[in-house]
């Protein structure tokens, strides 16, 4: 019989690292949009708070 | 607004979760039936057991690209954007799913047929399959309007399931391969060939199933979850922009 445990264990580690690669692009993904809604919404704010200060300007 | 969007994602339907945890329990066990289970092949040694994930992995991926002809010919007659995704999702799953097939079958080669890789017709169809599925994502992402980048996605993700049905065929019509077959009698080439055992059966059997069910549905959701947030974020950047959000 063929002594091939190394090949068995050298094929298991790529395959985990293939998965771990590709749930880990989910992963980053997932935060970069995170980052991007935070910034959005942030952007929001600002957009309101530049409105608000407007209007109580004309008020005066 | 914004709440809306973070619960697109961060609020995991209960059954994704419980998906997720059968799939990930399932995984496991198919790894222990192939790894302690079933028996070591007499010749070929410890290194026969990635038999298990090689051609499971490969049934996954067409299960995915099956999808992707799936979401391709609904977004053609429906043109939902939904469908669309799923056909992304599809590519995106079966071409992890094939990799992990090319990988462990040359990881396997190596001993056995003394070489990684050779350029033997189901390799070789099985390696114009992978780049066929990585050009749609490349080509797909360098088309800038939305409607014509689906439609191509569409039609793309129809047409490159040929390659798949080569990859099944092609040791059956070019006798030249030294890829044995599972299903069915071998080529005269081929090097080694199948006799297995009730026990290697039932072990396929449980992975295959494993592979090309749970794994790459729950891969797909979490896609598909993937993005509609993207796109959703996308929508208020857009709004923002126009200084139309509200």
């Amino acid at each position: 019989m063929l002594q091939t445990a190394e090949y068995l264990l050298l094929g298991l580690g790529l395959s985990a690292v293939i998965m771990a690669l590709f749930i880990g692009s989910y992963l980053i993904r997932y935060r970069n949009l995170q980052q991007d809604l935070t910034m959005i919404e942030r952007l929001q704010e600002d957009e309101h708070e530049t409105t608000d200060f407007e209007k109580a300007k004309r008020a005066e | 607004m914004s709440t809306k969007v973070k619960n697109l994602v961060t609020a995991q339907p209960r059954l994704l979760s419980l998906l997720t945890a059968i799939t990930i329990g399932a995984v496991g066990i198919g790894l222990y039936l192939a790894l302690a289970y079933a028996g070591t092949d007499r010749i070929q040694g410890e290194v026969q057991r990635i038999f298990y994930l090689h051609m499971a992995s490969f049934f996954g991926a067409c299960v995915a690209y099956t999808v992707t002809v799936v979401g391709g010919v609904q977004y053609l007659r429906t043109r939902e954007a939904r469908w669309d995704t799923l056909s992304l999702a599809g590519v995106e799953v079966g071409l992890a799913l094939a990799l992990v097939n090319i990988v462990t079958g040359s990881v396997w080669a190596r001993p056995i047929w003394e070489t990684w890789w050779n350029w033997d017709p189901r390799l070789t169809a099985a390696a114009i399959s992978v780049l066929t599925y990585a050009a749609y994502l490349m080509l797909r992402n360098a088309i800038d309007n939305i409607d014509t980048r689906r439609r191509f996605a569409a039609v793309y993700g129809i047409v490159a399931i040929v390659t798949v049905i080569l990859t099944f065929i092609i040791p059956r019509i070019v006798p030249e391969t030294i890829h044995p077959i599972v299903i069915g009698p071998s080529p005269a080439n081929a090097e080694g060939d199948f006799e297995m055992s009730a026990r290697s059966g039932m072990v396929l059997g449980v992975n295959i199933l494993i592979w090309m069910t749970l794994v790459p549905v729950t891969l797909m959701w979490y896609r598909v979850r993937l993005q509609n947030f993207a796109e959703r974020v996308n929508e208020l950047r857009l709004a923002v922009l126009s200084g139309q959000s509200s």
